[in-house]
Order: C-alpha cells, then sequence, then structure tokens
C-alpha cells in the first residue's frame, strides 16, 4: 500500500494498483474506435484515414480526454466515460476525414432524444441537463459488451487449435459467413456453422471463469465509491 | 437433446440468419436458462462483428509519452508491487556470479511487457520477471509460469532466457529459455508436448548457474604447446611424439572390422616412427618449407603404403 502523500495529486486511474483498470480501459477504448472507424489492419499494416489519422491516434487522443475529466464532474464510471469518448472522438475523427468528401446538400446531422434523455432529475426536484460526456447505461453495458469480446478473444488464442481459430475470427469479428470461411479451410458452409456454434458456447463457459467478465461493471463502481 | 444441443443449434440457425439464409431462430421452447444463454450469445455475436481481434492497441507508455501524466504513470509503475525487491538486493543475490551486472529494464517497460530487471552474465543477456503476484513458490512450476515468460522472447529476440523469480529471501527462480513455451514432439514417444517445466526452482544465483552451465557449458582448459626457436636444441623428443601417434593408429588398426584395414594400420610400428621423427626435426629446424613438408608427408603415406 503507498503512503497518502505519494498519491497527492495523482489522477485516480493512475493511482497504484490501477494499472490492470487502465490496461483494460485501453484495450476496450481500442476496440470501440475500431469498430466506429471500421477499418481493420490490414495483412499486419494499419490503415489510416484520409489524413493520415489512425486508430493509435485516435485511441492516444480519447486516452488523455478521459484523464484531462475532472474527476471531480463524473457521473457513473470511468468505463462508461471511456466509450462515450472513444465513441465521440472516432465519429469526430471520420468527420474531419471525409469532410470534403460529404454531400453539401446532406447539412449536419442532427439527432432529436427525447426531454427524459436529455435531463436528469436533481435532488432539489428540479430537472437539469445531462452532461453530454456521461454516456450512461448505454455506455456501460458497452463497456462490459466489448470486453468480454476481449475475453473471448483471448481465450480462443489459448483453446482452439488453428482451423478452429479461423473459423472464429472470421465469422465471430470479422463477420464473415460460413460459406465463405468454409471453403478457405476445407469444409462446406454447414459443417463451419456447426463448429462455430460449438466453439462459441465453449467459450463462452470458459470466459464465465473470469471474475470480470459478468461483473465488471458492478466491480468498477464499487471501486468508484 | 440436451441444453449444449440445443443452445448449439439456435447459434447455427441465428449464424444462418446473419448470412441471409432462413429466418431467426425462435427460443420458444428453450428453458429459461438456456433461453438466457441463447440471448447472450445473440448479442455477443452482434458486438463482435467489426472488431478487430488481430489488433492490439500501444501501450500507455507509448500512448502517454509526451503528456504530462508520464510521469504520473511511471510513478505508478514504479511504485507498484512488481518492483519489489529493489535492484539492490537483486545485484545482492547475483554477487557470486562472476561480472554479472544488473539493470532496470526500461525499454521493457515502455513497451508493456513484463520484465523488471536485465541481468548481463558471460555473455548473456537473461531478462528477471519478479512474480509477486504468486501466492507461493509452488506457482513457479505451473507451466502457465512459463507461458507468462513467453512474451518477453517475442519483444526482444536478444534473450537468452527469462527468470522468473518468487520475491522470497533467496529470491527462488525458474529460468525458461525461449523453446519451453513452445509445442514440440517428444522423443522417443513421439507425443506433443505443451509448454512444460524443464528446470528446478532454485535460488536465483544457482538456477542462472545451472542455466549457463546448460547453454554454455565451460571447456576445459587448451594444453599449451611449446614453440621452437630455429637455431636451438629442439627441447622435445620427436621419436616419442611420432611413436605415440604411430601407436594410436595402430591400435585403431587393429580393432578395425575391414580386414585391409586392419592388416594395414596394424602393421604400422617403430620404422613409420622413426621416418616420421626424422621428418619433424628438419621441420622444426627450417630445413623444409610447407611444399616439402607437404612432399615429404605425402612419401611417407606412399611407403607405408
Amino acid at each position: 500500500m503507498t503512503k497518502p502523500n505519494a498519491q497527492a495529486g495523482r489522477h485516480p486511474l493512475l493511482a497504484d494498483g490501477q494499472r490492470q483498470r487502465l490496461d483494460r480501459i485501453r484495450t476496450v477504448m481500442y476496440q470501440v474506435i475500431i469498430k466506429k472507424l471500421n477499418h481493420p489492419r490490414d495483412q499486419g499494416q494499419e490503415r489510416v484515414l484520409l489524413g493520415g489519422v489512425s486508430a493509435d491516434d485516435v485511441l492516444q487522443d480519447a486516452l488523455i480526454a478521459l484523464l484531462d475529466y475532472s474527476p471531480s464532474k463524473l457521473k457513473g464510471s470511468w468505463e462508461e466515460l471511456a466509450v462515450t469518448i472513444a465513441r465521440n472522438k472516432a465519429v469526430s475523427a471520420i468527420r474531419k476525414a471525409t469532410a470534403f468528401r460529404r454531400d453539401p446538400a446532406s447539412g449536419e446531422e442532427i439527432a432529436v432524444i427525447p426531454l427524459e434523455r436529455a435531463a436528469r432529475p436533481t435532488e432539489e426536484g428540479g430537472i437539469a441537463p445531462i452532461d453530454l460526456l456521461a454516456g450512461g447505461a448505454d455506455a456501460a453495458a458497452e463497456f462490459q459488451s466489448v470486453y468480454q469480446q476481449v475475453v473471448l478473444r483471448d481465450l480462443a488464442r489459448q483453446h482452439l487449435d488453428d482451423r478452429e481459430r479461423r473459423i472464429f475470427f472470421e465469422m465471430h469479428f470479422r463477420g464473415r459467413p460460413g460459406d465463405e470461411v468454409g471453403p478457405e479451410v476445407g469444409l462446406t458452409g454447414r459443417r463451419t456453422r456447426q463448429i462455430y456454434g460449438g466453439i462459441l458456447p465453449r467459450l463462452w463457459e470458459l470466459a464465465k471463469r473470469d471474475p470480470l467478465f459478468s461483473a465488471i461493471e458492478e466491480n468498477e463502481r464499487e471501486d468508484d465509491t | 437433446m440436451n441444453t449444449n444441443d440445443r443452445v448449439k443449434a439456435i447459434i447455427e440457425q441465428y449464424v444462418s440468419y446473419l448470412d441471409g439464409q432462413g429466418d431467426a431462430p425462435s427460443l420458444d421452447h428453450l428453458t429459461p436458462d438456456e433461453r438466457k444463454l441463447a440471448r447472450e450469445l445473440m448479442a455477443s455475436m452482434e458486438t463482435a462483428r467489426g472488431m478487430d481481434p488481430e489488433a492490439s492497441p500501444p501501450s500507455l507508455e507509448q500512448l502517454l509519452a509526451d503528456s504530462k501524466y508520464f510521469d504520473q504513470l511511471r510513478t505508478s509503475y514504479e511504485a507498484s508491487p512488481t518492483q519489489q525487491p529493489d535492484i539492490e538486493e537483486v545485484r545482492q543475490q547475483l554477487a557470486s556470479l562472476p561480472a554479472a551486472r544488473v539493470e532496470l529494464d526500461a525499454v521493457a517497460k515502455a513497451v508493456g511487457v513484463r520484465s523488471n530487471f536485465v541481468i548481463f552474465v558471460k555473455g548473456h543477456r537473461l531478462r528477471m520477471q519478479v512474480r509477486d503476484d504468486f501466492d507461493d513458490i509452488e506457482a513457479l512450476r505451473a507451466p502457465s509460469t512459463v507461458i507468462s515468460a513467453s512474451p518477453v522472447f517475442g519483444a526482444f529476440h536478444d534473450t537468452a532466457g527469462v527468470v522468473v523469480s518468487f520475491p522470497d529471501n533467496d529470491l527462488s527462480s525458474l529460468v525458461v529459455d525461449p523453446f519451453d513455451a513452445q509445442y514440440c514432439i517428444e522423443a522417443p514417444s513421439g507425443d506433443l508436448k505443451g509448454p512444460r517445466v524443464r528446470r528446478p526452482v532454485l535460488p536465483v544465483a544457482e538456477a542462472i548457474r545451472g542455466f549457463l552451465e546448460e547453454i554454455a557449458p565451460p571447456f576445459e582448459t587448451i594444453p599449451t604447446f611449446h614453440t621452437l626457436e630455429p637455431d636451438s636444441d629442439l627441447g622435445f623428443d620427436p621419436l616419442s611424439i611420432s611413436s605415440a601417434a604411430v601407436a594410436a593408429v595402430s591400435d585403431t588398426g587393429r580393432r578395425a572390422r575391414i580386414e585391409a584395414k586392419k592388416e594395414a594400420w596394424g602393421a604400422l610400428g617403430r620404422r613409420e616412427a622413426e621416418a616420421i621423427a626424422e621428418t619433424i626435426v628438419r621441420a622444426a629446424r627450417g630445413e623444409l618449407d610447407e611444399n616439402s613438408l607437404s612432399d615429404r608427408v605425402l612419401e611417407l603415406a606412399r611407403m607405408a603404403s
């Protein structure tokens, strides 16, 4: 346990014993950004958006923004905020990269949301506008579900043979149809789907041994209090 | 049909549905638990689509390198229990190893690989992981310990071995080499073997010493030879040298299974030894240059045959 004065002035996510948590946040933010940018690596090389921005750059920007956020203003958990910032930074990067390619007639995207989502009740009985950076329950759920995918991916690397792993990665993450993946591994599409249908519940059962797999939200909330 | 089969069937049908073949599966026939599991798996499939399973983000050190948070990150890491024991303690433990040098592994930190110290010893570079997350020394003997050491070899190809240590008084350690974590076919059984622990857990200095003896065994001292000065007395007995050499060849010949070899080599004796000794004397006195020495050796060989 570190002495209290050593912790003074340090960001809560950079305090002693928080490294694993920050690592987890970094990993989830990265996958959220990649999914949003929809630009997976190609032949081991990272693709970049028009203008030279890569997922790594967006992640760096998002992580610094997360750490810059004042802990006193935090509502919910750092995980929720991390997902919200990652999403926003990815969208912002896409907008910058496509600024000259968008149809001018389409205008800015404006979303209309119900009042109850745009405001929150105050203790005094009134309502206050929501903090736009507080992602809410959907951000927490997204953190949870993306983290689950990271756990499944790691388990697939450990427990599947080469063919099973290829089937799992191609179908589960890349969303390729069984009819397309099957011939590449010497199987019919139907058999490939059967194999995938066996792999996913198996990995899911293994993943449940990770205490954070289904309880991360509760755990982190306890940490924050 | 059991629970697994029913859920598997749902997943297969859902994949077909996502592939554009058939309808979404009905969950009506499932029990509540099965239905919950099937829903979780289907949601998982939808979440996963678009993620890149091969992508790995840059390390925290790389991401925060030029930011105001870098010092905090470094302080956090240095204050973490993985820095126990400190470098002086490790140096003290390794004092018995000749010319061993211990340094903090700053590069590993920067790239996010678990390695606390680099040990330079006898021309080799070892990296040391201090595993204070282990409850007891027995954890060092688990194959998972070998697996957790293997990323060090991937990141630093110059690493001869990873010293995985438990922070007790002796720094009990297991040394892992780059092949311990690989799958291999074991001889003579032909069985496929996964990651394995091949060395004993010993105090750190002993563990490293044993590993070095394995990868770089000490050679016996090479005997020195007297050199002759051209105009001085020879200082050695050429006949005894040549006799010993001829006797060795002759002995080998007598043990030979090929009859011709047994006869030819076994017949070598005093006469050949004297002829060789004479050549040695002439060569030592500088009476034979390289070509004439070679000619003389060939001549002797012809005579012997």
